[in-house]
């Protein structure tokens, strides 16, 4: 299966590329159009892998964009790519959302064939007993903590890009993901 | 532990199906929509407060509710609230008037060329029919309001706003060597200057740094605008300083009286007190060669010396004793020492010396800079009355290092800044700050205060997560609460923050107004 395509890494040309349409559409929002197109499927695929329900995800993807909109005259060109900042409004929204609906269920994706990345050993086992082991390893985390591999290894994000979204600092995360790694691998050891 | 839903291997939906999704139109429809709702929303959240902001955000998720809701339009009031704080934040805040900076007040005749001097030391120089009334008439006299601001604490209460905006980067902070507000009323109605005139100004500023700008406040646009660079001049007449004063006015002993070294060479000089006031309290005192002196040579204790004369080196740190015979001059450092007969009397008088200097310190400066500011204000020409002294004479306690000189051809606002880019602030660090108060709960407020060391500028940071501070430097952060109140963050308190912290907890001390002012004036 394919993982998540990142936009995280673009050249300087794209960047300024980028730059140059966000200084148009603060001028003149139909401009803004170039950035609607550029990332409108990592958003929605982002929020779709989280809600599950692709309506659901149409609309709180319009969201994202529309307030994009409203803010892009405060946005700060920080030669970063335009999709941190995106996926940062993406997250807020999701948690928003889900503080709202409280019984609606957070979704999460992962590939077996990971497994062995995370537990930084390789896996044997046949697939069915891959997946049953993965699943029982997953289930012991909680949000944050699913939320940060699965950003990690399903999407194969760079920390640099997870660091913007959750406004977290690199070193930081890199301290949370051996952690959770060591869960993953204690949580397994004792199945 | 509530189980999450976890699909493992699951195909991905596919670019296809996304793309359906996809309508540009539609979410600009709802940008152009919003953006007409969201200027009223601005009117009424400044001028009516939270409660009204509720209501305007009700109405405003009411307005996009579709048949179908989703979960996102669902959620359309928190939502919108954000926005809100992210895009309708004003540029300043409304001044705190109990606290505000006054103004210094002159009545001009407009006819001639006046001169203002301020009690800061600026000066302010108005050419002769520089003001016109609405209907664009030549006024006769003219009452002239003037204030400065200084200090982060003085942007602070002024509500002056801090920041700019750049086409690339984003909102901009300033960092400002002074400011000040001058604005001249006939019969309570305002004035204006008169198009082909301008005034000199020369504004004392604390910083001598030349990298600052002339910045104009636009009070129509609401933003500060590029006037062009100052020309920065010495300080002629050094402002007042009492201590500094007192020393020079003072006979006073520069050490406390030393005991002679025995195996040290001594010489008996009879000192011309008129010209070493600070040994006139001394008897019995005898000059010891220094023992820093490299070039002395005992040889020369021995010779007969036609003449002697003592001076203070250039330093004023130690004192010369040149010897002459014939052709030649020595030149020996000495210091003033005493033999043990006369040494407890002399330290009896260097401590009553210095008792009642510490006592005199300590009155001047109960007296506040009252009387400094008194006979600096002499040097104005028409300072006919003013309001409150305190507020204008605190920033006098320090003394300033330059003038500013600059043309304003405008009244209003004028700034000597620099753009501060605060997210480049060297060591600053990133963290979501929650505040409480002492009981725990969550305080509400519209925008975080905060001073960072080495930084004459307010940072107003709106959005939260934006928020940053620095790591080694001095951090004071306040914000006004919904009550009114204020509540401030000592810098200790940032001494807590841990390593990889996120967001981080604190817990403000929630003061009224007139008391916050006067603890953040403590620590700023």
């Amino acid at each position: 299966m394919e993982t998540i395509a990142s936009v995280y890494h673009v050249g300087k040309e794209e960047m300024l590329k980028e730059k140059g349409f966000i200084l148009e559409a603060k001028k003149d929002m139909s401009k803004f159009s170039y950035l609607y197109e550029k990332y409108f499927i990592s958003i929605y695929r982002y929020v779709y892998n989280r809600i599950g329900d692709e309506a659901s995800a149409a609309d709180l993807t319009s969201q994202v964009f529309l307030k994009a909109m409203k803010s892009i005259k405060r946005y700060e060109f920080r030669g970063l790519p335009f999709s941190s900042w995106l996926y940062r409004i993406a997250s807020n929204e999701l948690n928003l959302a889900f503080r709202e609906k409280k019984k609606a269920k957070r979704i999460y994706h992962m590939n077996t064939k990971d497994l062995p990345e995370m537990v930084d050993s390789p896996v044997d086992e046949e697939t069915e007993e891959k997946v049953n082991l993965l699943l029982s390893a997953l289930q012991g985390l909680d949000h944050d903590e699913l939320e940060l591999i699965q950003m990690k290894y399903f999407e194969k994000r760079p920390y640099k890009e997870i660091s913007e979204i959750l406004e977290v600092e690199q070193n930081a995360l890199k301290v949370r993901v051996h952690r959770i790694k060591e869960k993953i691998r204690n949580i397994i050891s004792t199945k | 532990m509530e189980k999450n839903t976890i699909y493992i291997d699951k195909p991905e939906i596919s670019d296809e199906k996304i793309l359906e999704y996809k309508n540009f139109d539609a979410v600009l429809g709802q940008y152009s929509a919003g953006n007409l709702l969201g200027t009223h929303l601005l009117k009424v959240w400044i001028g009516s407060g939270a409660i009204v902001t509720t209501v305007a955000v009700l109405v405003y998720a009411t307005y996009f509710r579709s048949p179908d809701q989703s979960v996102a339009v669902e959620d359309n009031e928190a939502a919108i609230e954000l926005i809100v704080d992210l895009e309708e934040k004003p540029h300043g805040i409304e001044p705190l008037k109990d606290v505000a900076v006054v103004f210094e007040l002159f009545n001009i005749d407009t006819k001639r060329d006046t001169m203002i001097t301020t009690m800061s030391g600026s000066t302010l120089r108005i050419p002769a029919h520089a003001f016109v009334d609405d209907a664009g008439h030549l006024v006769d006299e003219a009452l002239i309001k003037y204030r400065e601001y200084h200090t982060p604490l003085d942007f602070f209460v002024s509500g002056i706003p801090m920041v700019f905006d750049t086409l690339d980067q984003g909102p901009g902070h300033f960092e400002s060597a002074g400011m000040l507000e001058v604005r001249a009323f006939s019969n309570d109605k305002k004035l204006s200057l008169a198009l082909d005139k301008s005034m000199e100004v020369a504004m004392v500023s604390f910083s001598d740094e030349d990298k600052f700008n002339v910045y104009h406040f636009d009070e129509n646009k609401n933003k500060w605008s590029y006037k062009g660079r100052d020309v920065i001049e010495e300080m002629e007449v050094p402002l007042i300083d009492p201590v500094a004063n007192e020393q020079i006015e003072e006979s006073e002993p520069r050490y406390q009286p030393q005991l002679s070294d025995e195996q040290a060479y001594h010489f008996s000089i009879v000192v011309e007190l008129a010209d070493f006031p600070e040994l006139a309290i001394y008897t019995g005192m005898i000059f010891q060669v220094s023992k820093n002196d490299e070039n002395f040579e005992p040889l020369m204790y021995n010779i007969h010396w036609e003449k002697a004369a003592l001076t203070l080196s250039d330093e004023k740190s130690q004192y010369v004793l040149s010897l002459t015979r014939q052709d030649s001059t020595v030149h020996i450092y000495v210091d003033p020492v005493f033999n043990t007969e006369d040494y407890d009397e002399a330290i009896d008088a260097y401590n009553q010396k210095i008792a009642k200097r510490n006592k005199r310190r300590s009155k001047r400066q109960q007296v506040d800079s009252r009387a400094a500011v008194n006979s600096y204000s002499m040097r104005g020409q028409i300072l006919v009355e003013r309001e409150l002294e305190d507020d204008v004479t605190a920033n006098l306690m320090v003394t300033p290092k330059v003038r500013r000189r600059f043309r304003a051809r405008g009244l209003g606002i004028w700034n000597c800044d620099r753009p501060v880019v605060y997210d480049m602030i060297p060591d600053g660090r990133r963290v979501k700050p929650v505040l409480l108060d002492q009981k725990g709960n969550t305080l509400s407020y519209q925008c975080i205060n905060i001073v960072q060391g080495g930084l004459n500028s307010l940072i107003r940071v709106y959005d939260r997560r934006n928020f940053r501070y620095r790591q080694n430097g001095k951090n004071v952060m306040w914000v006004i609460t919904m009550e009114g109140a204020i509540a401030i963050a000592r810098p200790e308190q940032f001494k807590q923050i841990k390593n990889g912290e996120s967001s981080h907890e604190f817990t403000m001390v929630v003061l009224d107004v007139g008391t916050g002012v006067k603890e953040l004036r403590k620590l700023l």
